[in-house]
């Protein structure tokens, strides 16, 4: 069980650590906190890489080590547009990532291109400063910004061996980058128009579109795509989260980005069969099955509410989840073959998983504990 | 300091033309390492001393005509900058050092610095046409037979015309102002009393005399082929230093000369009928429209890459265009940022080994075969557009916190644009059915010349405000000589 640590993996660590370091410095207190939830993503995504995707090559290194640098750069920008500016380079290098990594296609038609989304989020994201647009103008471009980082996968996923990608841990920084800064738009930048009519019909959309997508997945017997419709869906939660503007919802929605990443990097879902008793564990894990990491983080979001856009969106996302769990349930799995090698990194995500739900459940109980330390700062 | 300490570098640059001339004469006509290491270090020289120059009080007029403030101190570091990369590319690049071509290169550098500290229309044209000779001639060198004749003598006839609308200029600028110092016709304009058609010709041919220079579509046309058919280096860094010089026409005869700076100094109003800032904003928003058409439209990577690098200099020309301080900075910030970025599609494409007349054909699939390369050009020519995190994405936001309906032409600019990107960067790393170039190994010394630059350029896209700041207003490095507050 020994740790075997190579050039590329060891460089990222210390891009990783002292870009984490470097942002605490520069940071304000709460914008420090958010450079701590970024660090614990990446840093476990690339703990939880058991198969070396994201040290494959000097490229992927550092143009991780690029999307990390330029995320924690976009969290300690004193302006909104800085932070959007800075978070469409680390989209850009998403798309120089995903298509670095993933095999060759047909290449016909742009919009499959993992560019494309980058192209477009920078597009938004930068017209959303012009001077000529109304703040409520600027509002739908940031949303539309964020709905396109969070559907990012959607754009590849239909192409000639789109799903290549799927559940690995480039997927799991996009995920996990997605949610930190849609969180960290949302509890700091989001404009108050945000919840005047018509543009406070976002929360019903969000969850709608999350009841779409969970509902096209059904059309999916593919494992590895229907995962990308899920975790594609999973950001849209995060999203309705910070819409729903409640204190403990948001706290719960950190803690999900980190589980949704973290879930993503573990599950592996492409090894082991249905013999394997703990590569079904993860798998289904993976999908915030009960007894889950992630499922203790839906149940902690879906906390009640007397808000009626919030009451009438968990229950919207109770079915959405519920929908994606009848698909996993009828979808072939493989009952024999392809057993996964178990390394230590995947016992400890085993033991994570079963840890973490219980942490998040004494969260849920104590929630003034997880306020003291957020509202600390660092 | 004496004042003619400004001429230092020019002075270095001219002794190093000298040498090399020694050289050729009296040298070993195989000794090509100690001819290289001479323009070497006197471009390096010559750069640190005009870096030395911002300690200069600000605002140095020589009687000989020099000007030397932020905008010609930065567009001078940005030359010699170049000029220092073209230079150390070619060694990579394998191309033929010949003598005289590497003298040739040296005078369009020296030409070029002239003529961006020039404060006369006249000594400023005949510098430009003889920049433009020798950088002509320079990307003539790398030529043989019939195509290097026909080079020269587009080059020629392109330096005739300029003569003859130059000539034009200084005519009008005698019998209208008596004078053709720009300073001294500035000044001049705050009185009424001038022949609104003669002013408005003069800014007409300042305006058809920048662009041209500058390079931007529409008005390309004093290259010709000969791009096509010289190393890429030179190719490249000739295109930059043109662009520069350019620029520098647009803003030191145009924007400067003819605007002056409103009560507070926070931005520019225009001296004559016709307001030069709208006109170069309509010169810039006709090429930040045309740049990408182009380049979508081309298969030929080399004319496209040529045409996509200028991107960087029409969308500061365009922020610039609208004489507020505040953008000026960012905008002069963009020339800074474009050096490294020239450098870096110059360096890479060198790496690529593509033969000339490549296409899009080339192309598909190289990133498979070529990572690093590929991977590094693709940033760059990301960069190039404006594509954040990078400097450019900053002058585009700029642009776009302008009340003004125009400043869409630049999203549609970095749109198209970054469609081109998009379009290359799929191509790269797709499947290939033509029979893609056997792998090109670098070393690791060109390894790490390669990933210094990159990693420069996302720095300077980062940690932007330092570069901002130094040209918003520390020292001769600063743009506040053009909005009167010195």
């Amino acid at each position: 069980m020994g740790v075997k640590l190579n050039l590329k993996t060891t460089v990222l660590t210390l891009l990783l650590v002292t870009t984490c370091a470097l942002g605490l410095l520069i940071a304000q207190p709460i914008g420090a906190s958010w450079v701590l939830v970024a660090g614990l993503v990446f840093l476990g995504v690339l703990f939880f890489d058991d198969r070396g995707q994201l040290t494959s090559s000097w490229i992927t290194t550092l143009s991780v080590g690029a999307i990390y640098a330029s995320l924690v750069w976009a969290l300690t920008e004193p302006s909104s547009e800085g932070f959007w500016r800075s978070t469409a380079g680390a989209v850009f290098f998403f798309g120089f990532l995903y298509e670095h990594n993933s095999p060759s296609w047909s290449g016909k038609n742009l919009f499959s291109s993992a560019f494309a989304p980058s192209l477009l989020f920078f597009v938004l994201v930068i017209s959303q400063g012009a001077a000529v647009f109304s703040p409520e103008g600027s509002a739908v471009l940031n949303f539309s910004a964020v709905l396109v980082f969070a559907l990012y996968e959607l754009f590849i996923v239909f192409r000639d061996k789109g799903d290549y990608l799927s559940s690995s841990s480039i997927s799991a920084l996009r995920v996990g980058s997605c949610g930190i800064v849609t969180l960290f738009f949302g509890s700091t930048y989001m404009p108050s128009v945000i919840h005047m009519y018509p543009l406070n019909s976002i929360s019903y959309l969000v969850p709608a579109m999350g009841l779409l997508l969970a509902l096209a997945s059904l059309a999916f017997s593919d494992v590895k795509r229907s995962y990308v419709f899920f975790t594609t869906s999973w950001n849209l939660f995060l999203l309705w989260a910070v819409l729903a503007d409640e204190e403990y919802r948001l706290y719960a929605a950190i803690l999900g980005a980190i589980a949704g990443a973290w879930s993503v990097a573990m599950a592996n879902i492409d090894e082991g069969a249905l013999e394997d008793f703990k590569s079904v564990y993860l798998k289904l894990s993976s999908w915030g099955f009960p007894g889950s990491f992630l499922f203790t983080a839906i149940v902690f979001i879906l906390l009640p509410s007397q808000k009626p856009t919030v009451q009438l969106g968990s229950l919207i996302w109770a079915i959405t989840f519920l929908t994606f769990w009848w698909g996993v349930i009828r979808m072939p799995w493989p009952k024999e073959g392809g057993t996964a090698s178990w390394g230590w990194r995947r016992q400890v995500a085993v033991v994570v998983t079963m840890i973490g739900a219980s942490g998040l459940a004494g969260a849920t109980i104590f929630p003034g504990l997880f306020k003291a330390v957020w509202g600390g700062g660092v | 300091m004496s004042s003619l300490g400004l001429i230092v570098p020019q002075a270095t640059l001219l002794i190093g033309i000298l040498a090399l001339n020694a050289l050729y004469i009296f040298g070993d006509d195989q000794d090509d390492q100690t001819s290289w290491r001479v323009q070497g270090f006197v471009l390096l020289l010559a750069f640190c001393q005009q870096l030395t120059l911002y300690r200069v009080g600000d605002r140095v007029f020589l009687t000989g005509g020099l000007i030397l403030d932020g905008l010609s101190q930065t567009l001078s570091l940005a030359v010699l900058g170049l000029s220092i990369v073209v230079h150390f590319s070619r060694r990579y690049e394998r191309a033929p050092f010949s003598s005289h071509g590497q003298i040739l290169s040296l005078s369009c550098v020296l030409l070029a610095l002239c003529s961006i500290q020039n404060n006369r229309f006249l000594f400023g044209l005949l510098a430009l046409i003889g920049m433009l000779w020798s950088g002509v001639a320079t990307l003539g060198s790398d030529i043989s037979g019939e195509r290097q004749q026909k080079a020269i003598q587009k080059g020629i006839s392109q330096g005739v015309l300029f003569i003859v609308v130059g000539t034009f200029l200084n005519l009008l600028c005698f019998s209208t102002f008596g004078t053709t110092q720009l300073d001294e016709i500035r000044r001049m304009l705050t009185r009424p009393g001038f022949d609104p058609e003669a002013l408005a010709a003069v800014q007409i041919m300042v305006v058809f005399i920048g662009a041209s220079i500058m390079g931007i579509p529409p008005f390309f046309s004093a290259w010709g082929r000969v791009r096509q058919h010289s190393s890429w280096s030179f190719a490249v860094g000739i295109t930059g230093i043109f662009a520069i010089a350019g620029l520098n026409v647009l803003l030191r005869w145009g924007v400067w000369t003819f605007s002056r700076p409103q009560i507070g100094g926070t931005s520019l109003e225009p001296l004559a009928t016709i307001n030069m800032l709208e006109m170069v904003r309509v010169v810039s928003m006709v090429a930040l429209m045309l740049i990408p058409l182009i380049i979508l439209y081309t298969k030929n990577l080399r004319q496209g890459f040529l045409t996509l690098l200028l991107t960087p200099l029409a969308q500061s020309l365009f922020l610039i265009s609208f004489g507020q301080r505040v953008s000026f900075g960012v905008g002069i910030g963009q020339v800074v940022t474009m050096v490294i970025i020239f450098g870096l599609v110059m360096t890479a494409f060198i790496g690529l080994k593509l033969p000339q007349g490549s296409t899009l054909k080339n192309w598909l699939g190289l990133g498979r075969v070529n990572p690093f390369q590929v991977s590094i050009l693709l940033l760059a020519l990301g960069a190039a557009v404006g594509l954040a995190p990078f400097f450019g994405s900053l002058v585009v936001e700029n642009a776009l916190r302008i009340n003004d309906y125009s400043v869409f032409v630049i999203l549609a600019n970095v749109l198209l644009g970054g469609i081109y990107v998009a379009r290359l960067g799929m191509l790269a790393f797709q499947k290939t059915t033509v029979k893609v170039h056997p792998p090109v190994f670098l070393t690791g010394r060109e390894k790490i010349w390669y990933a210094s630059q990159l990693i420069l350029l996302f720095f300077m896209g980062i940690f932007r405000d330092p570069l901002y700041i130094s040209l918003y207003e520390y020292g001769n490095f600063s743009v506040r000589h053009f909005f009167g507050d010195m």
